[in-house]
């Protein structure tokens, strides 16, 4: 069955369509960038590069970026499987919705929107900490960059998690606690080696994504640099394009190095959960050991996450949170009537058009990984991973240089836009696509198959019904992270575009926070009716992910 | 799974459909052209205007929205931060998007020197303009001037028993241990003038600078990424005092910080100027000079003050708001832009490995 698949034209035509997508948008302006690294002006030249690679300053930034990425994909994946398990397995009813929603909520952080109302509730004048506790506590530098990322980034590992809780087969601990094995031993020799891919896949991606974060460390970071912002600030402050690429060069590494790692962990450790056999029995509890800690964890979380949005909103709708809280709606009267409004169309224009574009190339992609035996299809992979590897800024500046001369004269356009959302939000769409594939049991479409149908009605028929959620939760984790992307479009922003992330980014550098946290109120209104209205599109069912 | 095609399909129609016929309508609305007054427009314009602008976005906008309908030349815009916009003129280069290139730090005009992104011409009522607010050769002229200053929030300081500092070496007193905030040196060209003014105001002696900027530094919560972040920091009391330039202060009080007021150091103080140049190549050149004439004069200047942006205007027939702090009315440093542009690179060398590494 295997060979047949290489075989048909169908395979080689979408193998063909994603190797150019990847070649075109992805290798070409990183290409263009890693020209500008070697490229000096007397021919060949790496004196950026080294001097950032033998300068103190420089290599305490690369330690700073690690330590957080570690710290970050640590923290955020145990407290992501924290709420998966407390929602598959422990909550229900209106405690489990809330939840859900809570640990769904910062998928649709705008950039800058949480750090700013982690300063107003835990900062020196915080309304937590010195109004309610009576602390002076500075939330700049590590602990405070720390908190907010660990806050944004934890729905990605749980949405990973999710699926692969809701897929698990009742019958492998049926059987572990039928011979004899305790709550907390079914627990760590079954229920956690079954999620065993998705650690690697949660640490990955949010390892990458702390990486590439630049507007929290820009924010709240302080005294504590690390590489995309010390990327974006040799371009920004210091005019010096080619120190930018060197530091980017540098970021990529330890992304390709952690993204190799990861690899080797899930080939080593796939665990296949869905089989064409019927399994009997419900999951149960785990019992209050380990329910009552899961429970309590994740509910603060949550409390802790509608705090932070009740900031945001709060400082939407007053002159200027904690210092005049008078009630106001000049924030969106300036928002709606004056420089924002063709921004809110323009933004969700694009995010709408590149989000079904990113997912449906993810799971071509991660197909032709896992279920084809295509000489290369790792290189796939590996390759998209760059999108996401790649810190947003470098990708923007190699986009704008590749694209800004014939013969892809695009500069400009909408296409460029769409480009830079895609390239960013595919990665996740493959690793998802790839995670619920590996649970699936090949014999499924081999049996449709030897029926007599194509790869392209197998496809349709089969597999794409069976990862469905890994697709609808795609669709929505692209849409909403375009949304609210910033650094790859920083660069690319021209009069017929406009992006409401700068905007934002352009209202805080003019000190007006009330206009920030009201763009910010608005693009979470953005994200959220359009979940809905996926939902209504695509059945309750489909998407239980949103409930 | 048909109806996702059926969805991706729509979406790709659309997606055609749209990115064939780009380009909205440009945000200046196409009111009646004034009459043409002192203004430097010359002859009705006809073309179309792309402007790079670095200052806060309504002061472009208005400036933008002004001009077209002053001169009849449409005109669209872009902000971007300066070194961002300087990034993409240079990214740019072989298919220049942009004909000018308005407001931002000299120093960010004076780094493009090199590049050949910019390309000389003086604009027409120039001769208004100082001479120590443009380029020698012509190739940027400065349009505002702000002057650097302590954003002190008062609340804070009532809070904490400190006195009001009134000079750059009460920055350096031990009782404002943690309470101050600034940039980093090497990613703010705010914090950069204040490096530099204490140089002016040491005689250019390096060892004297740095001796003072470590002292300075035990007082630093921590540096800031990016220039006007200090004036946000000391409006929410995370810090009693934020150096930043002085509009920057008055933004935030305008925003509502209104805790904080503007205090200038009595030994003096540094300046930035606002430039404007033409690109190089640029898409339209008539309707760039046409903007650039236009720009330098007094009437174009005052725009600014209507919108919140307290830059001091360089053309000296335009009307300095009240809000705005008078140039002449505090003490400035003599501050030699080509020097400080030169010296960059070495000074923020020696601060990156000297003064920001030191324990405090």
């Amino acid at each position: 069955m295997v060979r047949a698949l290489t075989r048909e034209p169908a395979v080689a035509l979408m193998a063909m369509g994603v190797t150019a997508g990847i070649a075109l948008t992805l290798l070409y302006p990183l290409a263009s960038v890693l020209g500008e690294l070697v490229a000096g002006e007397n021919g060949f030249d790496l004196t950026p590069l080294v001097r950032v690679l033998t300068s103190p300053v420089a290599r305490t930034t690369i330690g700073n970026t690690l330590l957080l990425g570690l710290l970050s994909g640590l923290l955020a994946t145990l407290v992501g499987l924290a709420f998966a398990l407390a929602t598959g397995r422990v909550a229900t009813g209106p405690l489990r919705t809330a939840l859900r929603y809570a640990a769904l909520l910062t998928l649709i952080a705008p950039p800058f929107a949480l750090a700013l109302a982690t300063i107003f509730l835990f900062g020196r004048q915080g309304l937590i900490t010195k109004h309610l506790l009576g602390m002076e506590v500075s939330v700049y530098g590590l602990a405070g960059l720390l908190f907010v990322q660990v806050v944004t980034f934890f729905p990605v590992a749980f949405l990973i998690f999710d699926g692969l809780v809701r897929h698990m087969d009742p019958a492998l601990e049926e059987a572990a606690g039928n011979l004899g094995a305790s709550r907390l031993r079914v627990m760590r020799t079954v229920t956690l080696p079954l999620l065993r891919p998705g650690f690697a896949a949660a640490f990955l991606i949010i390892f990458v994504e702390s990486l590439a974060d630049l507007a929290n460390p820009l924010l709240i970071g302080g005294d504590f640099n690390v590489l995309a912002s010390s990327t974006y600030l040799a371009i920004v402050g210091e005019y010096d394009t080619r120190k930018a690429v060197a530091y980017a060069f540098v970021l990529m590494l330890p992304s390709v190095i952690a993204y190799f790692v990861q690899r080797i962990w899930v080939e080593q450790a796939t665990v296949v959960t869905v089989t064409g056999r019927a399994s009997a029995g419900t999951l149960r509890g785990f019992g209050a050991g380990v329910s009552a800690p899961l429970l309590l964890g994740t509910s603060l979380v949550a409390v802790l996450v509608v705090l932070l949005y009740a900031a945001i909103i709060a400082g939407a709708f007053t002159q200027l949170l904690g210092i005049n809280n008078s009630l106001t709606l000049d924030n969106f009267r300036f928002v709606l009537f004056g420089i924002g409004s063709r921004a809110m169309s323009d933004t969700t224009f694009l995010a709408a058009v590149a989000a079904p574009l990113a997912t449906l190339f993810g799971f071509l992609a991660g197909w032709l990984v896992v279920r084809t035996r295509l000489p290369g299809r790792s290189a796939f992979d590996y390759l998209t991973m760059l999108g996401a590897a790649a810190p947003g800024i470098v990708l923007g500046l190699g986009l704008l240089l590749a694209f800004n001369h014939p013969p892809l004269l695009l500069s400009g356009t909408a296409a460029v836009f769409v480009i830079a959302f895609s390239i960013r939000t595919a990665p996740l769409a493959m690793r998802s696509s790839i995670a619920a594939l590996l649970q699936i049991d090949p014999q499924l479409e081999q049996a449709s198959a030897n029926l007599g149908a194509g790869t392209l009605t197998t496809l349709r028929r089969i597999t794409v019904p069976l990862v469905r959620g890994a697709l609808l939760s795609g669709l929505i984790f692209s849409f909403a992270r375009n949304m609210t992307a910033l650094s790859t479009i920083a660069l690319l922003v021209t009069p017929n575009w406009r992006i409401m992330t700068a905007q934002i980014l352009n209202e805080i550098d003019a000190q007006r926070l009330g206009s920030g946290a009201a763009y910010s109120t608005i693009l979470i209104v953005i994200v959220l009716s359009t979940v809905v209205l996926l939902r209504r599109l695509f059945g309750r069912s489909a998407l239980e992910l949103a409930a | 799974m048909l109806r996702v095609g059926a969805l991706l399909i729509c979406a790709l129609a659309v997606f055609t459909a749209c990115g064939g016929a780009a380009a909205p309508a440009a945000p200046a609305a196409g009111a009646p052209a004034a009459p043409v007054a002192a203004s430097g427009c010359g002859p009705k314009g006809s073309g179309s205007l792309s402007i790079l602008g670095t200052p806060q976005e309504e002061y472009i906008q208005a400036v933008a929205k002004a001009f077209e309908a002053e001169c009849g030349i449409k005109t669209t815009y872009v902000r971007l931060s300066s070194g961002e916009a300087l990034a993409k003129l240079k990214a740019d280069k072989a298919n220049p998007q942009f004909s000018v290139w308005w407001g931002g730090p000299a120093d960010g005009y004076i780094a493009a020197k090199g590049d050949a992104v910019l390309e000389n011409y003086v604009p027409k009522n120039a001769e208004k303009i100082p001479a120590q607010y443009k380029d020698p050769s012509g190739l940027w002229t400065g349009i505002y001037v702000g002057a650097l200053g302590l954003a002190v929030n008062t609340k804070i300081l009532r809070e904490k028993n400190l006195p009001e500092p009134s000079s750059w070496a009460d920055l350096a007193k031990p009782v404002y241990k943690g309470q101050i905030s600034i940039a980093h040196p090497a990613s703010s060209g705010t914090s950069y003038t204040f490096v530099s003014t204490q140089l002016f105001l040491a005689n250019r002696d390096v060892d004297k600078t740095f001796a003072y900027l470590k002292q300075f530094h035990q007082n630093v919560l921590q540096y800031q990424k990016t220039g006007a972040a200090p004036a946000r920091q000391a409006g929410q009391g995370e810090v009693a005092i934020g150096v930043v330039f002085s509009h920057d202060t008055v933004a935030a009080i305008e925003a509502g910080f209104s805790d904080l007021k503007v205090v200038f150091p009595s030994e003096g103080t540094g300046y930035e100027i606002g430039g404007m140049a033409l690109v190089a190549k640029a898409p339209d050149p008539v309707a760039g000079k046409t903007f650039m004439d236009w720009a330098a004069s007094a009437k174009a200047q005052e725009i600014g003050q209507t919108v919140k942006a307290y830059q001091i205007p360089t053309n000296a027939d335009a009307k300095v708001s009240d809000k705005s702090v008078k140039l002449a009315s505090i003490k400035t440093v003599s501050y030699d832009f080509q020097w400080a542009g030169d010296q960059k690179k070495a000074i923020v060398d020696r601060f990156s490995n000297e003064v920001a590494p030191q324990p405090r």
